[in-house]
């Protein structure tokens, strides 16, 4: 009767696996339980983070805003000796955020662009 | 213990009390809870924000399907063969940087061209290349009988030092590739058709043809009846005259082949490559086939359920997207899904033990 | 280890009841493995257990000592109702058994072995092991048991027939009231196989219950003094040996099915088909094996267990490796360097272990019965649905398969039932010469009936078979001729027809 030998083990990476069923049932359940907490700890901290480095000018303080949303621009920061001219999306200040179009999507930090006068 | 369980199936068909009535839905709701929080969820998101469900969103969430769909068809077939493979992602970076140094106007890695090469020839020098890392991947687990999981730590490690390499070539120093050619990027991202006025991108196609010559593969060859033959038992296979080595090593080229192919799409897809891209795309992919029901118990698994798999978790990161969770706790959701999945696999497997 | 001197032997024997299993119940998915068995052993006796291979002798024990939970049924040692659920439970009990297959640490010596688990300490208060109260104390048991063997001897360097007197006087030290020996001679020889009897004749009169499995007549009608026949999972019989003959044991055991318990053999003997030249094989003790089969052939190979009877088939079949040697297929010279290459060579070969190397547990019939000859299902370079499936029909109807569908996972169905679609796997590939290691075995009664027919089928349309049994009786029924392996060597080739059991036991010792 083959059903005397012992069973084989599993295959796979379960090959060891050394967990009986019950157990593994109140492993999924908490683990269900943290990704619902995640989920609702994300939920209630919702909002991208929209940081402004304003490179050299004075400091613009970070925002949260939602998905979707089109930035509210908060107050342009000053600088010595130039004018500011917009928020850009790098640092090299290449590639500017247009206002009128560009959503958020996720968190970010914003570089302030300055034009010497 | 296993018998106790047998009894109590038995019983449950002779007739069934409110006892096993209860096990039966606790059964029932544990093996599809993965299932169950994505609807939920999925309910939850388009009653908050019900632009989740609007046209744009959804189209959005397709294409995104579709360029993950490759990579995850790819990596099927290794978990098929009780093995894993993490070099996926990398590999992915590489064939991306390649794909965009070479399709691009601004020849930083190689300023002696002035002219892009055709595109079909980039496209099969990157399949190239995929192929090559999985012949390496495959070789070593088919010959040297490594855990693929060591094998493909060792290769990803390799294939991200020839990106960080690859990316200080000529003028370029390391920074991002951009600047890619038209052609390029119109023959990956231009409009596939229009719905209303959203436009679908090309690369849906792409994946769509993908996934039916994977299920070609998989299903009505004999290299696919192979693959799960030696993923279910390999001394078996052997046994039975399936070449369990050719198997494996063409396993794991055909998976980096996809991973080329992923790759390919993504650069044109994002408009820029760099040496972070493709990063733990593997663990979405891993995550996408156990979702989807590729076991890791080897020998069992559909492109359907790969399809699905994908598909579920681009709903809900999408969704979370929507309701703008913080994406440092999407990682940390990314990892307790992948767990979850997996120990809801083995529950499958445990009870019949 | 003081002896037991003050055990009632005399007074004890025959009277009363030391070990009663009652109305014992065990059912495995498809099988009833035991249905409503009864055992009561009195002090001072030894008690047979007999019943052939599957008749649920070895699953009684198990109930007996925990690794199986009885379905229901009532276990009683000394009036005293007891459940055990592990083995060191039962022999904390005084329940003990010696296996057949030994589980020893091979690694350590002898004294480590007779006390793992229960290390004898310095003292009460110091947690170190004594190695010189554990020397004495197996001394003493040994000097008991006229067992002459070295304490500190490692027990890889002994031979397996000292290992099991060894696992016997473990049995002993624990003062076990109740002794399973199970198939305690297989592996000893004549003279080993008395010591042993003294042995147990020393534990009867000391007031000790024995139980006794085994398949040898002879031994059970000498060293019993009852016996209690099981036959499919039920209890059948208790007798007094001295009441028993050796027909009337057959009787009971084989039950009504004594007549045709194989089919009739009208198979002819053809030309040569087969030819096997000095086979030596590298990594076992195969050594210069040389024999020919011929077409319409059923040729057995029988020998014990490490005989080098699979290793035989493995390296024709190219699946062990091969030292030297020559094999000929209708005269020509074939390689089977790989089981690749012996398939295309029109060999077949059925594993022993169905799980390990034949089965793939999780993938349905139809995949478990094309996989070696997909090929042939191409129409153009895709496999085509139809032609897979309408081999699969034809495997299930030519080996009557009990299966609900194509679909099924071939590890739902009963052990025979996956054999059939193994042996269909294999004649798919349209071999001519077949290989089979243990077809029967772990396969109810009625279906190794059914195996037989197809084999002899096979041998009639002109194939040659080979095939591998520990069953002497099924060689003896089914073959034509039998080969006779003996320590990795051809010890000797019978003709099935004329040849005993006692002539094969014979040659099977001849090197071992």
């Amino acid at each position: 009767m083959e059903e005397e030998r012992s069973p084989r083990p599993l295959r796979g990476l379960y090959d060891r696996v050394n967990i009986s069923v019950g157990t593994l049932n109140i492993v999924i359940i908490v683990l269900v339980a943290a990704l619902l907490v995640c989920f609702a700890y994300g939920i209630a901290h919702r909002g991208y983070t929209i940081t402004f480095d304003s490179l050299g000018g004075t400091a613009v303080e970070s925002r949260k805003q939602m998905y979707g949303e089109l930035l509210e621009e908060p107050e342009a920061p000053v600088r010595e000796g130039y004018v500011f001219d917009g928020w850009y999306r790098d640092q090299n200040t290449a590639y500017p955020w247009n206002q009128e179009e560009d959503v958020i999507t996720e968190s970010m930090t914003l570089y302030a662009g300055w034009k010497e006068l | 213990m296993a018998e106790k369980k047998i009894g109590a199936k038995a019983q449950s068909f002779t007739g069934l009390s409110t006892q096993d009535k209860l096990k039966k839905v606790g059964d029932l709701l544990l093996n599809n809870a993965m299932y169950i929080i994505i609807i939920l969820a999925v309910i939850y998101i388009s009653i908050k924000v019900p632009a989740f469900l609007g046209l744009p969103s959804i189209v959005n969430v397709i294409s995104l399907t579709a360029a993950k769909l490759p990579i995850a068809l790819g990596i099927g077939g290794c978990i098929v063969l009780t093995g894993t493979d993490i070099s996926a992602g990398r590999v992915v970076g590489l064939t991306a940087c390649i794909s965009a140094s070479l399709l691009t106007t601004t020849f930083k890695v190689f300023p002696d061209m002035t002219s892009a090469p055709p595109i079909f020839v980039v496209l099969l020098l990157v399949l190239g290349t995929g192929a090559v890392v999985g012949l390496v991947n495959g070789f070593s687990v088919a010959k040297f009988k490594l855990h693929p999981f060591i094998v493909t730590l060792s290769t990803q490690l390799i294939v991200y030092g020839i990106i960080l390499m690859y990316l200080k070539n000529g003028t370029n120093n390391g920074q991002t590739l951009s600047g890619l050619s038209d052609g390029y990027r119109a023959l990956v991202t231009g409009t596939l058709f229009k719905i209303g006025n959203v436009a679908v991108p090309r690369y849906v196609l792409y994946a769509i043809i993908l996934t039916v010559v994977m299920w070609i593969v998989w299903n009505k060859t004999t290299f696919g009846k192979n693959m799960f033959a030696v993923g279910s038992n390999e001394e078996a296979a052997n046994v039975s005259g399936v070449n369990v080595s050719r198997t494996i090593i063409l396993v794991f080229v055909l998976a980096g082949v996809m991973y080329a192919i992923t790759g390919f799409l993504d650069s044109a897809r994002i408009a820029s490559a760099n040496a972070a891209t493709g990063f733990n795309y593997e663990c979405d992919a891993i995550a996408a086939c156990v979702i989807g029901g590729v076991s890791f118990v080897g020998g069992i698994g559909r492109i359907s359920g790969i399809v699905v798999g994908v598909l579920l978790l681009q709903i809900i990161f999408a969704g979370l997207n929507f309701l703008s969770v913080d994406a440092n706790m999407l990682y940390i959701i990314k990892g307790l899904i992948i767990l979850i999945a997996c120990a809801i696999d083995m529950r499958k497997y445990l009870v019949r033990k | 280890m003081e002896k037991q001197t003050t055990a009632p032997a005399a007074a004890a024997k025959g009277d009363s009841v030391l070990l009663k299993m009652e109305g014992i119940n065990k059912s495995f998915p498809g099988v009833k493995a035991l249905d409503n068995v009864s055992l009561t052993v009195k002090a001072g006796t030894v008690h047979a257990l007999m019943g052939e291979n599957g008749a649920g002798k070895s699953t009684l024990m198990k109930c007996l000592f925990g690794v199986y939970n009885k379905d229901s049924g009532h276990i009683y040692l000394e009036g005293r109702e007891v459940n055990f659920k592990t083995s060191k439970e039962a022999l904390e009990n005084g329940v003990a058994m010696v296996h057949q297959e030994l589980n020893q640490a091979l690694k350590r010596n002898v004294m480590d072995n007779m006390w793992l688990g229960r290390f004898p300490r310095i003292s009460k208060w110091c947690p170190l092991t004594s190695e010189s109260k554990m020397y004495a104390a197996t001394k003493e048991v040994f000097d008991e048991l006229e067992v002459h063997v070295d304490p500190k001897m490692v027990m890889s360097r002994m031979p397996v027939s000292q290992r099991q007197m060894v696992e016997i006087a473990k049995a002993v030290s624990y003062h076990s009231k109740v002794i399973v020996f199970d198939e305690p001679t297989s592996s000893l020889t004549e003279e080993e196989v008395e010591h042993l009897f003294r042995i147990i004749n020393m534990l009867r009169s000391r007031g000790c219950g024995i139980i006794y499995i085994s398949h040898k007549m002879e031994e059970i009608l000498r060293i019993s003094d009852e016996v209690t026949i099981m036959r499919d999972g039920q209890w059948i019989a208790t007798r007094p040996a001295k009441e028993l003959t050796m027909n009337e044991i057959i009787r009971l055991m084989v039950g009504r099915e004594l007549t045709n318990r194989y089919p009739e053999k009208d198979n002819v003997v053809g030309e040569p088909l087969l030819e096997v030249k000095g086979l030596s094989a590298v990594y076992s003790q195969l050594k210069d094996v040389s024999f020919t089969a011929r077409r319409g052939e059923v040729l057995g190979v029988a020998g014990l267990d490490g005989s080098g009877r699979t290793e035989l088939l493995e390296n024709i079949f190219g699946i062990a490796t091969r030292k030297e040697g020559e094999i000929y297929l209708d005269g020509k010279r074939v390689m089977n360097r790989s089981a690749r290459e012996s398939l295309a060579n029109k060999f077949a070969m059925l594993t022993e272990e169905r799980r390990a190397t034949g089965i793939f547990a999780i993938r349905d019939i139809q995949a478990n019965t094309t996989i070696s000859s997909l090929p042939r299902y191409k129409v153009g370079p895709f496999l085509s649905d139809k032609k897979l499936s309408e081999s699969t029909q034809w495997g299930i109807e030519a080996m009557r398969t009990k299966t609900p569908s194509q679909k099924t996972q071939i590890r739902s169905l009963s052990g025979g039932n996956q054999q059939k679609v193994i042996l269909a796997r294999w004649l798919l590939t349209e071999p001519e010469v077949l290989l089979l290691d243990e077809p029967t075995r772990g396969i109810d009664v009625g279906a190794k009936y059914e195996i037989y027919q197809l084999i002899l089928n096979l041998a009639k349309e002109g194939k040659a078979v080979l095939m591998v049994s520990s069953e002497m009786p099924e060689l003896l029924g089914v073959c034509d001729r039998i080969l006779v392996m003996s320590g990795g060597r051809l010890a000797g080739e019978v003709d099935a027809k004329t040849t005993t059991q006692e002539e094969i036991m014979t040659l099977a010792a001849k090197y071992a």
